[in-house]
């Protein structure tokens, strides 16, 4: 073996015991000066999930809330942890938060919160503003307070926006795993609900598809002029081209925390006119206060970019501002006098009802709802469109899906 | 009807996505015996250049296109001379994994340059669409297949009708009798990758319209396109468009038609593995060459060394280690369970298989759903799990009996994609969105629930880890893991041996499945809900490169491949160091790691590691005298004449398709005797040998001995019951020793030796008759000795000593004086006479060695296109002017021209 072979194996017998130090070490340590302490978790940069806009929206109000002062005179310290689409990341994201004693996770953004969650319920460590992705127990987990239904929730909304669209009969296009395809019948609850036909659902593999032009053809098949996504980028690009190339006048609608305006440029002009379900107003609806201090906050962050102003970014910057509203004292609940901690917070959500999120969402954090989301009392949802490249309002009626679900 | 064209028209756009590069792939392993995994990915760097200069650059179409072509086409000559040829004398499965890391670098190197978002690309084709009697088709696509069609046809023709073409083939089929004509593999190499990464570029090109330009996606579409190459025996162009076309039409019409979970995603693939298992065979043919493979370790175990390993690991798991070190050590065990399935399955058996992670998950599932629908507690579902999953593995490797090497890679990986499309993905099955709830985890009382207090279950796993590696070494050390070394050398002398490879191959398969359980359901029950809907294929090909990097032969290597997976104690040195790092760069990182691991270290890590401790431990200890074993050999022993036995063969026939190779050979060998079986080349004499020994199906005839039928029995039994033979390819098990060849053929076949070796292997002894042949011919000073490091003339007599100590009745031997010395051969005849004189073998001889023959033989039967032509003493086969005239020469042109003296049999 040459030396270079065995300095190599020293390095790596060494290293094991230099992560366990300073891992040991971080496991111990506080927030400086008594920050409260707060964690960001998501995705970014992986090809299966990418959210760097969750981190920006996050780090952008907790710079904001900061600047002003902070919480009951404490600075907010936020730790960002990525999860890499890693189940196994996500755990350790999850006992992070943990080992840190965060008072909360914010604008929690990932596919494996099934790892995270149960850590979460038994550390006590609630998931203000978590982003429901599909799984089930994002939306009945005692450690999850998401604000609205996420994918589930669009998914049933968006048969009302395709309706105002002109389209009569919906189609649901959904990846072939369960998360995607347990959304698709939610779209058919949608769409009855909505007075329209469900013409039913087109399952296309994750993996070793080349053309879509079968699943168009499926499309077709079923006479739907109006299809609702629960798929990937890479698969609502090849299916919107493939209509397009045969002449199908579909109306599409997509969850637009997974398609902004950096997924519309990659996807160029079949991306144009595509509906999208938010919960949210648009980051260009000035007309909304909440909105113009998003954009004031992400501005003045340095995340001006639109791209980073996906939903998912309002909902994260959001999920702060929860803290700091449960931390005032609003929604009937007092405010928060001692230490903001896990305790204090899940305290107070236990008293908040009906809680103004800066205009954007009404929040009882222990409010029921319908059965397929529970833990979501409200939710509303608008229905933009991507307009030259961007994400704009549209006229279309916003549509309650806690009413229409019952 | 309309419809059915309508959807079969479809498939054609994907068809020919398939071909394109699928036929890439074909060319790259027929220029350098290499299965490039990284084929899609250098589809995605075309796919990816192309967009780039014409797109974002603005350059013209033309050079835009002749650029990324270009580019990629130098990659792949880049590729083949930094990593292809450096493993160019490495086992073919570690050049593989090379390029399985190659495919991981490339993807995370698009993500980080263009991006995680998949792009959408505008089509250099006319998009509009051809309408036929309702039947829609779009242009582009009519205009892919063409492309497709008229790049088949090329290869095809360059192959059949150029010189390149028939270098090429001669190249493939045999590269040192290529070379010794001048035609270097090397060029051929390098040309062949720098086609095949061109055609690559191509199809990305022409694919990314279609779908889009995905780091995520492209890849990965080298799944289905190693099923439709395969169907092509990885050489055939014609049948591997036929195979692509069929996979995309498929997939097409069972999307539309069949609505049941996953069934579109592997139908195509299931029925062509169906047609590659018919198309197999249980042994391999006499062409087959057997591959290089990894080095393997001893499976010696030091307690002395292990035991306090273990405690003082215990106590670091359970009091000193941080929760999240923890976690990283679970991941850590479970993987290295896994990888321990191949240290059996690949390591000693030789048996390819991709379906490990498959086989884990399913048990996992077993496991989930005992827990969840049946209220079992943890540890039944354990147990019960891994004993129900042994029957589903062997119905997984029912292929492997059929097929090896790349065909069974190959299939297990489509037996993975199936699984994971029917099963996985099933939300019924697999307990949808929610996954299945993992439920209270304890330990026959004992609570390990990992949630808030990871260490007990992480001792756990770790001590499963511990005592599955302590029965792994056990079977390496005992019988059972000479049986596998000697399928995994060579089946066919393994089945002389009278080594069942069936139960051999079923054995390994087996233990295999229960340690990949164990890693499958320690793995997922650490979390609180078992969510299938990751389980990927790609995971499946995760576990072999993990396994190869980290030494696949080696106990040792399961741990160091393991450190690599995600999650595991590799990830957590990785995030303690560097503070949130970006995947994109880990995943670079460790692509780039696989393929310079993997050049580096072709036998994995562990072996260089255990060669450096060997060293140091050289060093520490002071040199004693090596103690002289016990005389294991004995004395030399006279030999006790074995039972008296005939082999007596009646109108043996023997068809090789449309060729008759035996016909109609009737022949007696009796107790004692030694006859000779000649005739020219061609004239059916190994055909002949082989179907006695049961390495080929007779299409008519009668085999005896002592009167019972052997003609139905397989080639092992017949071994067993006193039918040895030598082979004219010798067929050593070259990478062992003299002796270990030997014990190899002491093996007396109990079954039960699968079992009991599991917890108490025996030593290896040799029995009177082995340590006989040894002294008989002169080879027990030799025996501690490399097979490959002996003299031609030696390795010709250790077959024979092989076939001799299996205590057989019959001989059979196989031109065992071919490439011998004069000295040696008149060595070789005294041993033969004496092994029939004293032994009482009855012995058949093929030779073509006419004076061996004539003095060794007591009579002589002649073979001439498939027929006996002649039977009788070497005298008057010597006279017979029949003989004389098909092999001996021409008939003497005089009556008065006499034979040459020939020595009486008193004389020899």
């Amino acid at each position: 073996m040459t030396r270079t072979h065995k300095a190599a194996l020293a390095l790596v017998a060494l290293l094991p015991v230099l992560g366990a130090c300073s891992s040991a070490g971080a496991a111990n340590s506080e927030g400086s000066d008594g920050a409260i302490k707060l964690m960001n978790i998501t995705a970014v940069n992986s090809p299966l999930q990418n959210y760097p806009d969750v981190k920006a929206g996050a780090e952008a109000a907790v710079k904001s809330i900061n600047a002003k002062g902070g919480l009951n005179g404490k600075k907010i310290e936020l730790t960002f942890c990525n999860t890499n689409s890693d189940p196994n990341q996500a755990l350790a994201c999850a006992r992070k938060a943990v080992s840190q004693k965060v008072a909360a996770v914010v604008g929690y953004t990932d596919t494996f919160s099934s790892q995270a969650l149960p850590v979460f319920e038994k550390a006590k460590i609630p998931a203000i503003g978590l982003m429901p992705r599909g799984n089930a127990i994002e939306l009945n987990s005692a450690a999850a307070y998401p604000f609205e239904g996420g994918s589930a929730g669009s998914s049933v909304a968006a048969a009302a926006g395709l309706k105002g669209e002109g389209a009569k009969v919906v189609v649901s296009v959904a990846a072939d795993v369960p998360s995607a395809v347990a959304n698709a019948d939610l779209v058919k609850k949608g769409a009855e609900a909505a007075g329209l036909k469900f013409g039913g659902s087109v399952k296309i593999p994750t993996s070793g598809v080349s053309d879509f032009a079968p699943y168009a053809r499926q499309i077709k098949a079923m006479g739907g002029d109006g299809v609702m996504f629960n798929a990937t980028v890479g698969q609502i690009q090849g299916v919107m081209k493939a209509t397009q190339a045969v002449g199908m006048k579909v109306h599409y609608a997509q969850h637009a925390t997974a398609f902004g305006v950096n997924e519309a440029k990659k996807t160029g002009a079949p991306a144009e006119g595509l509906l999208l379900v938010s919960a949210y107003q648009a980051y260009s609806d000035t007309s909304s206060e909440g909105i113009k201090a998003f954009n004031a906050d992400m501005d003045a962050a340095g995340s001006s970019d639109p791209g980073l102003k996906r939903p998912t970014a309002i909902n994260a910057w959001l999920s702060v501002y929860a803290v700091k509203v449960l931390a005032e004292g609003q929604g009937g609940a007092p405010a928060i006098k001692g230490d903001i901690s896990s305790a204090s917070l899940s305290d107070a959500m236990t008293k908040a009802k009906n809680v103004d999120l800066m205009g954007l969402a009404t929040w009882t954090p222990k409010g029921s709802g319908p059965a397929e989301m529970p833990r979501v009392a409200h939710a509303s949802y608008r229905f933009l469109v991507i307009k030259a490249g961007a994400v704009a309002p549209t006229d279309i009626a916003p549509v309650d899906i806690v009413k229409e679900l019952g | 009807m309309t419809t059915f064209i309508q959807f079969a028209l479809l498939g054609l756009g994907a068809g020919a996505a398939y071909t394109l590069l699928a036929q890439g792939l074909v060319l790259a392993y027929r220029g350098s015996g290499v299965l490039n995994f990284a084929q899609g990915a250098f589809a995605l760097i075309g796919g990816f250049l192309f967009f780039e200069l014409r797109q974002n650059q603005g350059l013209p179409l033309v050079p835009a296109l002749l650029l990324a072509v270009a580019a990629t086409a130098v990659l792949g000559g880049l590729v083949y001379d930094l990593i292809m040829r450096p493993l160019a004398k490495a086992a073919v499965i570690a050049r593989v994994i090379a390029t399985l890391g190659l495919m991981i670098l490339i993807q995370n190197a698009a993500v980080l340059i263009w991006g995680a978002n998949p792009q959408s690309v505008h089509s250099l084709l006319p998009t509009s669409t051809l309408s036929l009697g309702g039947v829609y088709v779009g242009i582009d696509r009519l205009i892919m297949f063409a492309i497709a069609a008229v790049l088949t046809a090329v290869l095809w023709a360059v192959n059949r009708f150029t010189t390149v073409g028939l270098a090429l083939r001669a190249a493939s089929d045999n590269p040192v009798a290529a070379a010794s004509l001048g035609w270097s593999p090397t060029t051929f190499g390098r040309l062949t990758w720098l086609l095949s990464s061109a055609v690559a570029a191509v199809a990305g090109i022409l694919i990314a319209p279609l779908s889009s330009l995905s780091a995520a996606d492209m890849p990965i579409l080298v799944v289905p396109v190693l099923a439709a190459a395969l169907f092509g025996a990885l050489k055939s162009f014609p049948i591997t468009f036929l195979a692509s076309v069929l996979i995309g039409v498929g997939q097409s019409l069972a999307g539309y038609y069949v609505h049941a979970q996953g069934v579109a995603e592997s139908l195509p693939f299931l029925l062509i593995i169906a047609v590659l298992v018919l198309r197999g065979r249980g042994l391999p043919g006499r062409g087959h060459v057997n591959d290089m493979l990894p080095e393997v370790g001893s499976g010696r175990v030091r307690p002395l060394l292990v035991i306090p390993l273990v405690v003082i690991a215990a106590f670091l798991i359970l009091r000193v280690f941080p929760i999240d070190l923890v976690d990283a050590l679970t991941v850590t065990m479970a993987w290295a369970l896994l990888l321990l399935s191949m240290t059996v399955l690949l390591g000693y058996a030789g048996q390819l298989s991709l379906a490990q992670f498959a086989v884990g998950g399913l048990a996992a599932l077993l496991a989930g759903k005992l827990v969840n629908d049946a209220g079992l507690p943890f540890s039944a579902a354990l147990i019960l799990s891994v004993v129900l999953i042994v029957p589903v593995a062997l119905l997984i490797s029912l292929p492997a009996l059929r097929t090896r090497g790349m065909d069974l890679a190959v299939i297990s990986l489509g037996v993975c994609v199936a699984v994971t499309a029917l099963v996985f993905t099933n939300g019924d099955l697999a307990g949808g969105a929610a996954g299945i709830p993992t439920g209270d985890r304890s330990f026959f009382g004992i609570d390990i629930d990992p949630l808030m207090d990871p260490s007990k279950y992480a001792l756990f796993v770790f001590l499963v880890f511990v005592v599955c590696a302590l029965v792994v070494a056990n079977v390496r050390r005992g019988t059972a893991g000479r049986r596998l070394l000697a399928i995994r050398t060579n089946e066919r002398a393994a089945a002389s041996l009278g080594i069942s490879v069936f139960a051999g191959k079923g054995f390994a398969f087996t233990l295999a499945s229960v340690v990949a359980a164990l890693g499958g359901v320690t793995l997922a029950f650490k979390d609180s809900a078992l969510i299938f809907e990751n389980y990927q294929p790609m995971s499946s090909l995760l576990v072999v490169a993990f396994a190869i990097v980290g030494g696949v032969g080696y106990l040792s290597g399961s741990i160091l491949g393991a450190t690599l997976a995600t999650g595991s104690i590799g990830s957590w040195i990785l995030m303690s160091i560097f503070d949130n790092p970006d995947p994109a760069w880990l995943g670079l990182v460790g692509g780039l790691g696989v393929v310079l691991l993997a050049v580096q270290n072709p036998n994995g890590l562990a072996g260089e590691n255990l060669k450096l401790l060997h060293a140091i431990a050289r060093r520490i200890r002071k040199s004693a005298p090596k103690p002289e074993s016990a005389d294991t050999l004995g004395r030399r022993v006279k030999p006790k004449p074995c039972p008296p036995t005939t082999l007596e063969v009646k109108g043996l026939t023997v068809r090789y398709g449309g060729v008759t190779a035996v016909s109609n050979v009737s022949l007696t060998v009796r107790p004692g005797e030694v006859l000779g079986l000649i005739g020219p080349n061609g004239a059916g004499k190994t055909s002949f040998i082989d179907a006695v020994t049961g390495f080929t199906a007779p299409a008519a005839g009668e085999i005896r001995l002592n009167g019972e039928r052997m003609d139905r029995r397989p080639a092992h039994l017949r071994a067993r019951a006193g039918i040895a033979r030598s082979f004219q390819s010798l067929e050593l098990f070259e990478t062992s020793s003299v002796q270990e060849n030997i014990f190899a053929a002491c093996d007396d076949g109990s079954l039960r030796t699968y079992l009991t070796d599991l917890f108490h292997p025996r030593t290896p002894v040799l029995t009177p008759e082995a340590a006989a042949a040894l002294d008989e011919l002169d080879l027990t000073r030799h025996r501690d000795e490399l097979v490959g490091s002996l003299s031609y003339g030696k390795r010709r007599l250790l077959a024979i000593a092989r076939a001799v100590a299996q205590n057989p009745k019959v001989l059979l031997l196989d031109e065992p004086a071919a490439g011998l010395s004069g000295q040696e051969v008149e060595e070789l005849r005294v041993v033969v006479r004496r092994l029939a004189d004293e032994w009482g073998f009855a012995i058949l001889v093929v030779e073509h060695d006419m004076s061996f023959v004539m003095q060794t033989c007591d009579h002589v039967t002649v073979l001439n296109f498939g027929e006996q032509i002649g039977y009788g003493t070497p005298e008057e086969i010597q006279a017979d002017p029949a003989v004389v005239e098909a092999y001996l020469g021409q008939v003497a042109e005089t009556a008065e021209e006499e034979p040459e003296p020939v020595p009486s049999k008193e004389s020899r």
